[in-house]
């Protein structure tokens, strides 16, 4: 079995309890976990089976009531307060279904807040946007705010925003969930680049087209996994067919 | 029918239980504003009442006379024309007036002393609240001048040297109680000793007499009844002569009773406009903290077959109950606090307090209540006829403001100046509000810090000479002074917490993108922080200026006495430090939730 040490991130029995007595509710129940570097691994399950519950606990958005979580060897769910925020700003990124832009700053702001965050002086943080921006196709909408954007648009600042800071994980909590099928597309692409580049990505989706560009997936039901698929041709394979599905439809 | 005001009566219910706090502060500020208010109008011709029941009871003069100098032959000749003044019906005196020290208690005083028949006088016979008339040997000493030395009947005091027997207690309408009796009875002895200090004392003639000295010459006080006393003021001017004859009516002597009264009465309903709008600015931040849900409310209602006028009518009445219960609330804080501050003093026989509230004052303090209720009601009411069903379901807060300059210069600060900055710059017009409450809140502590540096001053007196008893008039300022601090001390407090409250739920999306972004929960509280202290910083500066002309608008620019520099930048950091604690605490709250449940609530 693999170890903690040998890999990015790690979860040992992980649990998560809502309510008690009668109303307790499993939302993740016993969840264990091993993602080695550059692996995309996806989680796919029915609503309300638990899988953000299981992203958020693994990205340290949220404390589990029980159990592990590991990330680069070190134990994230003991972490204090400070030592969470230095992890989200240093070794992690998320993406959320709903975008989560700061409504009154450009795209360009947007994705400049990481870097100045971290403390990064402002000029730093304005040409790794710039550079983000171009990166996901957005170099002509940066200095939109997010309401004059669509909502592929949208998603993609979010993914550069979550990769300002070269983060060791990208976590996605369904990217595409808000999406229609051209802008699924385009962050089917954009997610692709970041698998090519080597970046660790753990995306929960109950969006088949995402998973097909996994390495692994994982199938969720009632907070437990319930299976796991090693994807051979991993996303690239899959990905130009699904662009041809896309854009024939 | 039944059924339709059934279900209103289900939604508003529903309605309040969802949003205890909210409730809360809503009543805390309809009850503050309403408290004050009451207040105000209690103070109406404080002692009017009192005093013309003391007139009428003492069968009150309505023109007194004294000479300035002493008993001349000239000035005699004066009180013998004012006899025969036209309009004069009748009149008693003169009668013979000394001075004397007067010792009691510890307490050395100065003493007017009034020679009077052990018979009752027609006019100006003073009303016995405790013991006897005068007797031969002993003394009555007016009502307030005997509270203020603790002295009752029975009791002894040494007047000019030599020891007598307090008789009795009593109240006239003739003079002003103490230490304002000197006011009316105007008298030079030529030392310069009197002063407020000086009180009313009855004795026989002979008594009275006997105190007189080369010093302190003997003089005489006449009373006249005229046959029309509201002419009492022109008779008096006419007849008064600023060297030799001191003339007085008893409208001067109502007005030197009331004088206390009416810089306070005029504060009061100064500071109670203050807080009115204090409370009407905490109103506006809670119905406007809250309007997007409203918003949604009214879809989700209109959804399931409510009309508009349904919509209106659940919202209206639902701020209508907070609005009676916040005006029942301060009409009886009022109406409980109103003899506190309104008691007309010892000087005069009767009682004000809950009794000057009249009907017409509580409808205005209810009607108060209510227009702050429709208000509330109503920008909600509007958008809900106005707004589409879908559109009020999918209805978010307004996009916030951008500011590009703002937001271009914040990049180059620190974490929490960087995010209080954006902060601050994505609701403007909550910020211009947030100042202004302060600068009221600001501008009210220095009033009441002015007013009370002005009553702690010690009275103009020879050091050593006199022992000098309270003041009561600072005491009853102080009443008032307490009523008023205690309300802005919680209005402070209820405005402080809802603009705090306001802010960080709309902050809370951003500050929760921050989280998850990795601010640290220090940077997050720093930044609600300094987007508070942005408009709290001018406003608390802006503030003590506002409440130093406040004193001087209040006071007829007499009474006006700024607190010591210290004071103010104490009361100025004061109200910021107030301010930048409150406004940590949302964010250490937040901090305690996992960041995920911050950034995925309802917030819009």
């Amino acid at each position: 079995m693999t170890t903690v040490a040998t890999t990015t991130l790690s979860a040992r029995g992980l649990r998560k309890y809502y309510g008690k007595d009668t109303g307790l509710v499993r939302a993740v129940d016993g969840v264990d976990l091993d993602i080695e570097p550059g692996e995309t691994v996806a989680i796919m399950g029915p609503s309300g089976c638990g899988k953000s519950t299981v992203l958020h606990l693994l990205s340290g958005l949220d404390r589990p009531t029980d159990g592990e979580v590991w990330l680069e060897g070190r134990r994230v769910d003991e972490m204090s307060e400070r030592q969470l925020a230095r992890l989200r700003r240093e070794k992690v990124g998320v993406v959320f279904q709903a975008f989560h832009l700061v409504d009154e700053l450009t795209a360009r702001e947007n994705v400049e807040l990481p870097a100045l965050l971290a403390g990064r002086s402002p000029r730093f943080a304005r040409r790794r946007a710039t550079e983000l921006l171009d990166r996901v196709g957005l170099a002509d909408r940066a200095d939109h705010v997010p309401s004059a954007l669509s909502g592929g648009e949208r998603q993609r600042v979010a993914i550069a925003r979550a990769i300002a800071n070269d983060p060791v994980v990208v976590f996605a909590d369904e990217p595409t969930g808000n999406l229609d099928s051209s802008a699924t597309l385009e962050v089917l692409r954009l997610f692709e680049d970041l698998h090519a580049s080597k970046l660790t990505i753990v995306v929960v989706t109950h969006d088949e087209r995402i998973a097909a560009t996994a390495d692994r997936l994982i199938s969720m039901r009632d907070g437990v996994f319930v299976d796991e698929t090693r994807l051979s041709g991993g996303s690239s394979g899959r990905l130009g067919a699904l662009f041809s599905v896309g854009l024939e439809a | 029918m039944r059924g339709r005001a059934l279900l209103m009566f289900r939604l508003v219910a529903s309605s309040l239980r969802r949003r205890p706090a909210e409730v809360v502060l809503t009543v805390v500020a309809i009850a503050a504003a309403t408290t004050t208010l009451m207040l105000g109008l209690a103070l109406h011709d404080v002692t009017a009442h009192p005093y013309q029941t003391t007139l009428a009871l003492t069968s009150g003069p309505d023109v007194a006379a004294m000479p300035f100098n002493g008993a001349s032959q000239s000035s005699i000749a004066q009180l013998d024309a004012l006899e025969h003044g036209p309009g004069v019906v009748s009149h008693v005196g003169p009668f013979p007036v000394s001075y004397a020290t007067m010792e009691t208690k510890g307490s050395k005083v100065l003493a007017i002393v009034e020679g009077r028949g052990m018979s009752p006088s027609a006019i100006d016979q003073p009303y016995v609240t405790e013991g006897t008339w005068v007797r031969p040997g002993g003394v009555v000493i007016e009502r307030s001048f005997a509270q203020e030395l603790g002295l009752s009947p029975g009791d002894h005091v040494t007047l000019g040297g030599r020891s007598l027997r307090v008789d009795g207690i009593a109240v006239t309408a003739a003079a002003a109680g103490y230490p304002n009796t000197v006011d009316d009875m105007s008298i030079d002895n030529g030392g310069g000793a009197w002063n407020q200090a000086t009180g009313l004392v009855w004795a026989t003639q002979a008594t009275a007499r006997s105190f007189a000295t080369p010093s302190a010459p003997l003089n005489y006080i006449l009373e006249l009844k005229l046959s029309n006393p509201a002419s009492a003021s022109a008779f008096a001017n006419a007849y008064f002569n600023p060297n030799t004859l001191d003339v007085w009516s008893w409208q001067n002597v109502s007005q030197t009773d009331a004088r206390w009264a009416k810089p306070f009465q005029r504060g009061l309903l100064i500071a109670s406009s203050l807080l009115d709008l204090l409370a009407i600015a905490s109103l506006v931040v809670i119905v406007g903290g809250r309007l997007a849900e409203r918003t949604r409310r009214v879809g989700l209602l209109k959804a399931v077959g409510a009309t508009p006028r349904l919509v209106a009518g659940v919202l209206l009445l639902e701020y209508l109950t907070l609005a009676l219960v916040g005006a029942a609330v301060g009409l009886a804080a009022g109406y409980f606090a109103a003899p506190l501050v309104a008691n007309p003093g010892a000087g005069l026989i009767g009682s004000v307090g809950a009794a000057s509230l009249s009907w017409a004052d509580v409808g205005f303090v209810v009607a108060l209540a209510v227009a702050l209720a429709v208000l509330a009601a109503w920008i909600p009411s509007i958008r809900a006829a106005h707004t589409s069903t879908t559109s009020a379901l999918a209805d978010s807060a307004r996009v916030p403001k951008r500011r590009p300059l703002l937001i271009a210069a914040a990049a180059h600060l620190p974490v929490p100046l960087l995010l209080g900055l954006r902060l601050a710059a994505r609701r403007p017009r909550r910020m211009l509000l947030t100042l202004v409450s302060v600068a009221i809140t600001t501008t009210t502590i220095v009033a009441v810090l002015s007013v009370r540096t002005h009553e702690g001053l010690a009275p103009s007196v020879s050091p050593g000479q006199f022992s000098i008893p309270y003041n009561p008039n600072t005491v009853n300022t102080d009443a008032i002074l307490l009523v008023i601090t205690v309300v802005l001390v919680l209005l402070a407090v209820v405005n402080a917490l809802v603009i705090t409250w306001a802010t960080s739920v709309d902050s809370r999306k951003p500050l929760g993108i921050a989280r998850a972004l990795g601010a640290t929960t220090q940077q997050l509280s720093g930044g609600l922080s300094t987007a508070l202290l942005i408009p709290a910083v001018p406003g608390a500066i802006a503030g003590i200026p506002l409440g130093l002309l406040f004193v001087t608008a209040a006071s007829h620019g007499s009474r006006a006495t700024p607190p010591s520099a210290l004071w103010l930048a104490g009361t100025c950091l004061g109200v910021m430090a107030a301010i930048g604690v409150l406004s940590a605490i949302p964010a250490r709250i937040e901090a305690r939730r996992a960041a995920v449940d911050v950034l995925e609530s309802d917030i819009t």
